[in-house]
């Protein structure tokens, strides 16, 4: 292998995590800003955005010059083909996280249903796990990528329990609806946000590994 | 046949019968092809005699090959014996036949393979009862100072407004100590034992140092230290775990604060290079000796014990740091003089 495309490979792989870098420090702030109402906060959050969005543009171009000049094959070609989705993925986090932070100033005034629905106990999961997936990545750890995509059954739960907090809270007071109805919408994104981190995961089995394990294809717990 | 003919005499009667043997058997061949002639006579005369003598002198030469070998042989299985019975002070010949030696080099090996197996599990022994021995006392130190104030105060202190309060806030300090201790010993076990997964990310190096600035400027400042920011760029993007580097910074520039006398200046900040930034933290304090820069990573090694103890470490923050830089793939620097000063730099990847 030439210099030329180990070079690229390698800025590849280091856009990638810092990408993931921002992406994780922009979830960061988005649910802290949730949890402290904090309208602010968000404003970095946005700014963030932007750099996330500069990365998503500069790693697509990276990998089309790379599959065209290069033509890599094995496992250069699957860190290529993961390179592609966890792009796909990291980008699609970051916007969840501008769309958490959206739901900062409605809520604002609702601190109280905000905590009470724990929020941030399943956004610390999700967290965890975008947090853990990129780290998965780095680490080439397709163990711990096993580990995130069991993981997020938990936050599909979480979300069940919680759910049916707020809606039981919305019934029990007309003025809950409004907020009530924020929370849900800030409930689901979340849930996303772990849909995305299990994706990036199983990405990295598949980088690993080279196994296919989305949709169940094959045993996660093997 | 070698055990029929074992014996030196044996084998030279053996060659002289082969020999008569022979003799008689081309005689009669010579009778039978009626081969009548001096020189065809003498010179089969002659060949019996060749052959029985070449005969002896193989037989001599295959003898004393395996008795050499069997001797070989017997050395090793006594040393292989000696071995099996723990005696490692056994040095087997490398010689004897080509499968012979290559037995005696390889077990050789095997030796001192396990040799420095044993020396490297007995070094790990020592460390680890060192390292016991330095837990029971660094804890017990704390302890025997907090029951030390709370005895005095039970006795009668408590009501003495003279030392309660403060006898209560030493008591307070060593449980803080104690309480510091035990957190460095779960860290460091943690790193040890591999459990800690590190989290490398890409983050700002200027902001990072300069919030750590921010937070240690109070503790300097009561002891009349000054912290120089030396930040010269804007924005540089390093990797690493900003958590664990967060926990190294603190650690240098503890001791900075710690080993300075008042007045001292303590400065942190990084260099730019190609590849990477070096991150530093200068002190104008004591300086450390050159015989310990080699040893200061060591659990619990102290340059000057009671100095040490007076300022209050864990005796395990430079481990950590060695152990979270090593897990960077990066290194420590020291450079040190003694009186002038000491600087702890350390690289990371952009």
């Amino acid at each position: 292998m030439h210099r030329h495309f180990e070079d690229l490979l390698e800025t590849l792989r280091a856009n990638l995590i810092k990408m993931g870098s921002l992406v994780d420090e922009q979830l960061d702030l988005s649910f802290r800003a949730l949890h402290d109402g904090n309208v602010e906060a968000t404003n970095r959050v946005y700014e963030t955005e932007q750099k996330v969005n500069g990365f998503d543009n500069l790693l697509d171009k990276e990998i089309d010059e790379i599959m065209a000049l290069e033509q890599p094959v094995a496992a250069d070609l699957r860190l290529v083909l993961s390179a592609i989705k966890m792009n796909h993925e990291l980008e699609r986090i970051g916007d969840v996280a501008v769309n958490i932070a959206q739901r900062v100033e409605p809520l604002r005034d609702y601190p109280q249903l905000v905590h009470r629905t724990a929020i941030l106990e399943m956004g610390d999961v999700a967290r965890q796990m975008v947090h853990d997936s990129i780290d998965s990545f780095i680490h080439a750890d397709a163990e711990l990528a096993r580990r995130i995509c069991r993981q997020d059954d938990v936050v599909d739960e979480m979300n069940r329990q919680k759910f049916r907090y707020v809606i039981g809270e919305m019934k029990s007071s007309p003025d809950l609806i409004e907020p009530g109805a924020h929370l849900i919408v800030a409930l689901k994104h979340i849930e996303r946000v772990a849909d995305h981190a299990t994706n990036i995961a199983e990405d990295v089995v598949f980088l690993v590994d080279a196994k296919i394990i989305k949709h169940h294809a094959a045993d996660i717990g093997e | 046949m070698n055990r029929l003919f074992s014996s030196y005499k044996q084998r030279l009667v053996l060659a002289i019968v082969l020999g008569v043997l022979l003799y008689l058997f081309l005689g009669q061949l010579e009778n039978m092809l009626s081969l009548r002639n001096a020189l065809v006579h003498y010179g089969l005369e002659i060949a019996s005699a060749v052959i029985a003598v070449f005969f002896f002198i193989f037989e001599e030469t295959y003898a004393a090959f395996r008795r050499r070998q069997g001797s070989i042989l017997a050395t090793i299985i006594d040393a292989l014996r000696r071995i099996s019975a723990g005696d490692l002070s056994v040095q087997l010949p490398e010689a004897g036949g080509v499968e012979l030696s290559k037995i005696g080099k390889l077990t050789n090996q095997i030796v001192a393979n396990l040799k420095d197996d044993i020396s490297k599990l007995k070094k790990l022994e020592r460390v680890r009862s060192e390292f016991l021995a330095n837990v029971s006392h660094e804890l017990r130190t704390p302890i025997f100072s907090i029951q030390g104030f709370i005895e005095t105060l039970i006795d009668g202190a408590i009501d003495d407004p003279g030392v309660n309060r403060e006898f209560l806030q030493k008591a307070y300090e060593h449980s803080e100590r104690l309480n510091n201790l035990l957190n460095d010993l779960i860290e460091i076990s943690r790193i040890e034992s591999g459990e800690m997964r590190m989290s490398f990310r890409y983050f700002d190096i200027t902001e990072f140092l300069r919030t750590i600035i921010e937070e240690m400027i109070p503790k300097a400042e009561k002891k009349s230290l000054r912290i120089e920011n030396r930040i010269i760029s804007q924005e540089v993007l390093v990797l690493g775990d900003k958590e664990r580097l967060r926990q190294v910074m603190y650690n240098l520039v503890d001791n900075a604060i710690k080993y300075t006398d008042s007045g001292g200046i303590i400065e942190v900040g990084f260099v730019e290079l190609p590849d990477s930034v070096r991150v530093f933290v200068r002190d104008t304090g004591s300086g450390i000796g050159k015989e310990h820069l080699a040893r200061i990573f060591e659990r619990f090694y102290r340059v000057d014990k009671d100095r040490s103890r007076s300022v209050g470490g864990t005796g395990l923050g430079l481990a950590i740091v060695k152990h979270i830089i090593d897990a960077h793939k990066s290194k420590v620097d020291v450079k040190s003089e003694l009186g002038e000063g000491s600087e702890f730099s350390f690289l990371l990847k952009k």
